[in-house]
């Protein structure tokens, strides 16, 4: 376990924390084109 | 050991008597057949499956070390459980049912264990692949314990075991099976474990005995004996596979019966023929068709969907020859680039021999499923080193553990997201990263792109809650809809509709959870009229209150049986007049019409009853009146119906019920960017549809001749009947037609279609104030002051007031109500 920790603390980190902020820009575009949305009623059966 | 291509051709037209059926069973004139053919295909597996695995279960495992027990699960899972995954996933992903509850109970075949567990059975050929899974990990290793108990490991045992196995489910089957034989009988592994034992104890009674040759006296004529027996078990099977699907309780008693003779008689008939096989080109197709059955079994019905659709009109002939061609061309595809580099790297069995106690392997019934023998020394080395857990050569089983992780711990944060549960989506993200960046360290050469993408992963997972907690502080939505912030109106919500959205399904929510309102306080109608009663002295939580219903059935206060002075007014009504209220001391009109009687001094003391029921339409509540509101002596019904039976009145029905919006997900941020896709391909899909044209308009005569205005008409001749005075009342909406136009959309994008609504609600205005002219009953505007009031907190959602607005409604009615009244003798003053 705590080799496990060490083996993937030791990186590569520069490159993964790129493409996350990437996606999270990507996500915040997008989720921005719906926050008015309608949205759909299903009723009870 | 050799390989039996007899046995290899058996498995091969097994697979492909499941999947040709399986094509034709949706076309009618094949269907009887083809379902009994599919049935009965199934079967010889089982059987196969117990006689092949029979010699690695008798002279590998048992009497063996722990070790070989150990091999022997792991050469069974890394034979049947990649392509199986594979499969699932694939199937899953074309029926939209990845990653949900059905697919985690396939991934570890419990979907079928003690019955249909499933809700979509998506992959309808997996029950017996757990049939299987279950019976290596149970029969070898009880075996195995079994041995070790008792200090013995003969044939004896063996046979007294596999018997004492089939004896136990048959007398479960006999006892406990339910009655609904296909789904949860047949295809149940607790009920049909000992199919797959029949073909072990068929091993067993053959061992000793092998096949003579056919070219010999005994040898022809035992050919012709089993070739009679296969011929007289393949009739009784299928015919009692299609008298137990069709409902022969008989039949279905007999079926595990005659299957496991039938696939014993089967497998006995290959066993002999096995030198007519040994032909090269005969033996290279047997083999082959064995090698791809599997994948044939697994993939079939993904070819079936993908393919049947677009090809329905071809003559069958031609349709079924392209069928086999895809499903063999794929399956040959995925043995070489998948199947066999796995059972390449499957670990060997130890030659150990510990207990001499019976002679090596007999060849006659070799198989491709038969263990070869450990070869050389440096095999045992590498095995010793596997099994050690050092070294990286044999990573599979950690692979295959791992991948069953990342798998399961996504199902998790999925099922968390949908369900808006963020304190298990958070941890259940976090987790399926840290397993997916420990499976990849051992993704040999794809390691360094792998552990790129579970890095990633890893880092968004922690980012996410952050990234989320700023999406809502800047858009302004709402983690969760709560009655300490209600955003039901337009003004309250700040037109923001996705905050109505959060308040709407936390608002329906109270209304169907299963401790809430709908499942506590209505039970089935006992006279099958009424879509449901309300139970007599029943009581729920909504929101922040306790609705009850009194011992008369009714909503609110208990009431008199007899009503002595009182003069009894019943609100005949839907869920507007029931009530739905959000706080402890809130009332709904009907209770505050009756304050409102109370402290304006009668002359003869006033009585309200709120006889309004949710989802009640008129039509109901005519039965209602007649079973529960007449015995009870009423001096005046007040009707207030409208939204429930506005379908009568033309009103469409929702035309998209398909159509993505938003719902409230444990991650806000995720849920709309994910909104967003779904609408973009909604649009794309929907591009060439125009959008409904304007509502339909109907005439006074139209109107007078439709379902609801003969309802009405029934109301008035039922009161009259009886001698009770009626008042029809009209019905308010938060919305109406001067409405502007996006307050209309606002309600339109839960209430759809919104101006259909609006029109049907109108056109009911109308038609109560025609009938009313027509039969000179009374009538109360109840929409002055309260119909389209939309800025002033009137209402919940389209139709159910507010504390204030049931107070207006009260208030409006009293008004109304108290000259009607005084024609009755009852004088009120107002205050």
């Amino acid at each position: 376990m705590v080799e496990f920790v060490m083996r993937q603390a030791r990186g590569p980190w520069a490159a993964p924390a790129l493409i996350c902020l990437l996606v999270v820009v990507l996500l915040f575009a997008l989720a921005g084109q719906t926050v008015n949305a309608p949205f759909v009623y299903t009723p009870p059966a | 050991m050799k390989r039996s291509p007899a046995l290899d051709f058996l498995r091969g037209a097994a697979a492909f008597a499941v999947a040709v059926p399986h094509y034709l069973t949706t076309n009618a004139p094949f269907r009887p057949a083809a379902d009994a053919v599919a049935v009965a295909g199934v079967e010889v597996f089982f059987v196969l499956s117990g006689f092949v695995l029979a010699p690695q279960i008798v002279y590998w495992v048992i009497g063996k070390p722990w070790r070989n027990l150990g091999v022997f699960l792991a050469r069974r899972w890394m034979r049947t459980i990649p392509p199986y995954v594979v499969a699932l996933i694939i199937v899953a992903l074309m029926t939209g049912n990845l990653l949900t509850a059905d697919f985690l109970r396939y991934l570890f075949y419990v979907e079928n264990l003690f019955g249909a567990a499933n809700q979509i059975d998506f992959y309808p050929v997996a029950w017996s692949l757990a049939v299987e899974e279950w019976f290596y990990l149970l029969f070898a290793p009880l075996l195995f314990l079994v041995g070790r108990l008792v200090g013995r490991s003969d044939r004896r045992l063996d046979a007294a075991f596999a018997i004492i196995v089939i004896v136990a489910v048959a007398a479960l089957r006999l006892f406990f099976a339910p009655h609904d034989w296909d789904l949860n009988v047949r295809r149940v592994t607790l009920f049909r474990i000992d199919s797959i034992v029949w073909g072990y104890l068929l091993y067993l009674m053959l061992e000793k005995h092998p096949a003579p040759s056919l070219k010999t006296k005994a040898g022809s004529r035992r050919f012709a004996a089993l070739a009679a027996l296969v011929a007289a078990s393949t009739v009784a099977e299928l015919s009692l596979a299609g008298l137990a699907v069709g409902g022969s309780a008989a039949a279905q008693q007999a079926f595990p019966y005659s299957s496991a003779l039938f696939g014993m008689a089967g497998v006995g008939f290959f066993r002999q023929t096995d030198e007519a096989f040994r032909g090269r080109l005969v033996s290279a197709f047997s083999v082959w068709l064995g090698r791809i059955s599997y994948s044939a079994y697994l993939f079939h019905i993904l070819v079936v969907m993908a393919m049947k659709p677009r090809i329905a009109d071809w003559p069958i002939g031609l349709q079924l020859a392209l069928y086999l061609t895809i499903v063999s061309a794929l399956s040959t595809l995925f043995w070489r680039a998948f199947e066999r580099p796995i059972l390449a790297a499957r670990p060997d069995y130890v030659r150990r021999p510990l207990i001499r106690r019976f002679a090596l392997p007999s060849p006659v019934n070799g198989t491709r499923d038969s263990p070869p023998l450990p070869q050389r020394a440096s095999r045992d080395a590498r095995l010793k080193t596997w099994y050690a857990g050092k070294g990286r050569g044999q990573p599979w089983l950690w692979m295959l553990a791992l991948g069953l992780g990342v798998i399961a711990a996504a199902t998790l944060a999925r099922n968390a997201f949908m369900a808006n549960e963020p304190y298990l989506f958070y941890p259940a993200l976090v987790a399926t990263a840290v397993i997916a960046m420990a499976l990849a360290e051992r993704a040999g050469r794809f390691a360094s792109g792998a552990g790129l993408a579970a890095r990633t992963f890893f880092l968004f997972a922690l980012a996410l809650p952050c990234a989320d907690a700023f999406y809502r502080s800047s858009t302004g939505v709402p983690i969760a809809g709560s009655v300490a912030e209600p955003t039901y109106s337009y003004r309250v919500a700040r037109q923001n509709p996705a905050a109505f959205a959060m308040w709407w399904f936390y608002y329906l929510n109270e209304w169907i959870r299963d401790d809430g309102i709908r499942g506590t306080i209505e039970k089935p109608d006992l006279q099958k009229k009424l879509p449901f009663v309300l139970v007599p002295g029943s009581s729920a939580r909504m929101f922040n209150t306790t609705i009850r219903i009194n011992s008369a059935g009714f909503r609110g206060p208990e009431i008199a049986k007899e009503k002595g002075e009182l003069f009894r007014i019943f609100a005949l009504g839907e869920s507007q007049t029931f009530g739905p209220t959000l706080r402890d001391g809130e009332k709904p009109w009907p209770e505050r019409l009756q304050g409102l009687f109370d402290r304006a001094a009668c002359s003869r003391p006033v009585e309200v009853v709120n006889a309004g029921t949710e989802a009640y339409t008129l039509e109901d509540n005519l039965e209602r009146l007649r079973r529960d509101i007449l015995p009870l002596k009423p001096d005046l019904i007040l009707s207030t119906h409208g939204m429930n039976g506005l379908l009568a009145l033309g009103l469409r029905q929702q035309a998209e019920p398909n159509e993505p919006g938003v719902r409230p997900r444990a991650s806000a941020l995720l849920g709309r960017a994910v909104l967003t896709i779904e609408r973009a391909l909604h649009d794309w899909r929907t591009r060439h549809e125009s959008p409904p044209g304007p509502p339909p308009t109907l005439s006074d005569e139209a109107l007078l001749k439709s379902r609801y205005a003969e309802a009405y008409r029934k109301l008035i001749a039922l009161t009259r009947e009886n001698r009770v005075p009626l008042v029809l009342a009209t019905s308010s909406m938060a919305v109406s037609e001067n409405s502007p136009r996006e307050v209309k959309e606002f309600y339109g994008a839960v209430f759809k279609p919104i101006d259909d609504i609006i029109a049907a609600d109108a056109a009911h205005n109308r038609l109560v104030r025609l009938l009313a002219q027509e039969s000179g009953v009374p009538v109360i505007d109840a929409v002055a002051g309260l119909d389209g009031v939309w800025d002033d907190d009137l209402y919940l959602d389209i139709v159910h007031f507010t504390d204030r607005g049931h107070e207006r409604m009260a208030e409006a009615m009293f008004r109304e109500l108290t000259p009607i009244l005084e024609k009755q003798s009852v004088a009120c003053s107002s205050h």
